[in-house]
């Protein structure tokens, strides 16, 4: 066991963001372009928190994902990986504490996750460039409001910025 | 006899009193209103049960009807739709009540009244999960009579189709429909795929719509490869 970690708490944030995404599936649609709410709980674990805690979400729910559903594992992984990656490498450069800028920290990762599954199921950008911007703008809509939400819920999470 | 001699006989014919009450209520007593409205509703859900399978089958028939002389090769296995989200939000996927023990297997093709519906991913014994004709990992070949030959994907978002590639020199125009081209594929000749929404250059990024309603519960047809239909 890691220690801090606290599974079971971290475990029930990234099954909120499941349900929520569950319950709004109607509303955002699907393809590789669509907000992936459950993404964007790992990208604020992967803006401020430990790396432990982070790849234990991120098997989670790749694990979630191949159990109930038909992808690859390549096709549930690279694009997860390929955003959490970006979010590592860039917040050496811009701070993710802030608001405003950890947002074109995520929005960086959004294009890079939809890029990574485009390439995976060869679609082109060439004649849906609409939806990739359509879909990282509401991506980046969504983090908007969802960081908040998740910045009150540290102190329980004893996340990084709240240390045992 | 005194008051206490009487006592005895009297509270055991009390007791058989209640005895005999007691025994005589299965006989006697009315059918209790809670038990008749009980039975009541019991006939009316019998009866919709009876209407609903009617209708199910009905459904099957016509369906089976529908495409009759033209499944020649494959052995259809008639199953009903449902919807079920995949854990992925960028797939679209969905559940049959039919399984390996009905003779489904991935890799088949799944058809309803407006065309093709998507194609068997997943089976169990007594359930599949199928991957729609909009999903981003659908791929068919079609042909538009008149015109040539090509691949259709799914995606890029739900609600669309997108053509891969073409084997033939041709434009696609709105309106154009893209129909399966049999052979080898797990889709006999001539069903419908999708329609040209809006032809573009270059032609992968044309837009194509698949029929609405992919995902609504509805009765299919899997189109499984029996013994005589090895070709």
């Amino acid at each position: 066991m890691i220690r801090g970690v606290r599974p079971l708490r971290c475990a029930t944030v990234l099954l909120l963001g499941l349900g929520t995404q569950h319950a709004l599936a109607p509303l955002v649609g699907g393809g590789p372009d669509v907000v992936d709410l459950p993404l964007l709980v790992l990208l604020w674990f992967a803006l401020v928190d430990r790396p432990g805690r982070l790849l234990l979400l991120a098997a989670g729910l790749v694990f979630l994902r191949l159990q109930l559903g038909v992808s690859s594992i390549a096709e549930v992984a690279l694009p997860i990986l390929g955003a959490l990656l970006v979010v590592r490498l860039a917040r050496g450069g811009v701070d993710p504490r802030d608001p405003t800028r950890r947002l074109v920290i995520v929005a960086g990762a959004l294009l890079t996750a939809a890029a990574i599954a485009r390439a995976l199921w060869s679609i082109p950008l060439a004649g849906s460039s609409d939806h990739a911007a359509t879909g990282v703008l509401l991506g980046c809509l969504a983090a908007a409001l969802l960081f908040p939400l998740l910045d009150r819920l540290s102190p329980w999470l004893r996340s990084a910025t709240h240390p045992m | 006899m005194s008051h206490r001699d009487a006592a005895g006989p009297a509270l055991l014919c009390w007791m058989l009193l209640i005895l005999i009450a007691t025994a005589a209520q299965r006989w006697a007593a009315p059918e209790s209103r809670d038990r008749r409205e009980a039975r009541g509703y019991e006939l009316l859900q019998e009866q919709f049960l009876i209407e609903e399978r009617a209708e199910r089958e009905a459904g099957r028939r016509e369906l089976l009807d529908l495409y009759q002389g033209v499944l020649d090769g494959f052995r259809p296995i008639v199953t009903r739709l449902r919807p079920l989200p995949d854990a992925s939000p960028q797939r679209h996927t969905a559940l049959l009540e039919a399984g390996a023990e009905e003779g489904v297997r991935p890799g088949q093709g799944v058809i309803g009244r407006a065309g093709v519906v998507g194609v068997v991913a997943e089976v169990e014994p007594h359930r599949a999960r199928i991957i729609l004709s909009d999903d981003p990992a659908f791929r068919v070949r079609f042909h538009i009579p008149g015109k040539g030959r090509g691949i259709a994907a799914g995606g890029p978002g739900r609600g669309e189709m997108r053509p891969v590639t073409r084997l033939d020199p041709f434009h696609l125009e709105s309106g154009d429909l893209l129909l399966t081209r049999g052979g080898s594929s797990p889709f006999p000749r001539s069903l419908v795929i999708a329609e040209v929404v809006e032809g573009r250059i270059p032609v992968e990024t044309t837009r194509l719509s698949p029929p609405p309603g992919l995902d609504d519960t509805q009765e299919v047809i899997v189109l499984g490869v029996g013994a005589a239909a090895v070709r």
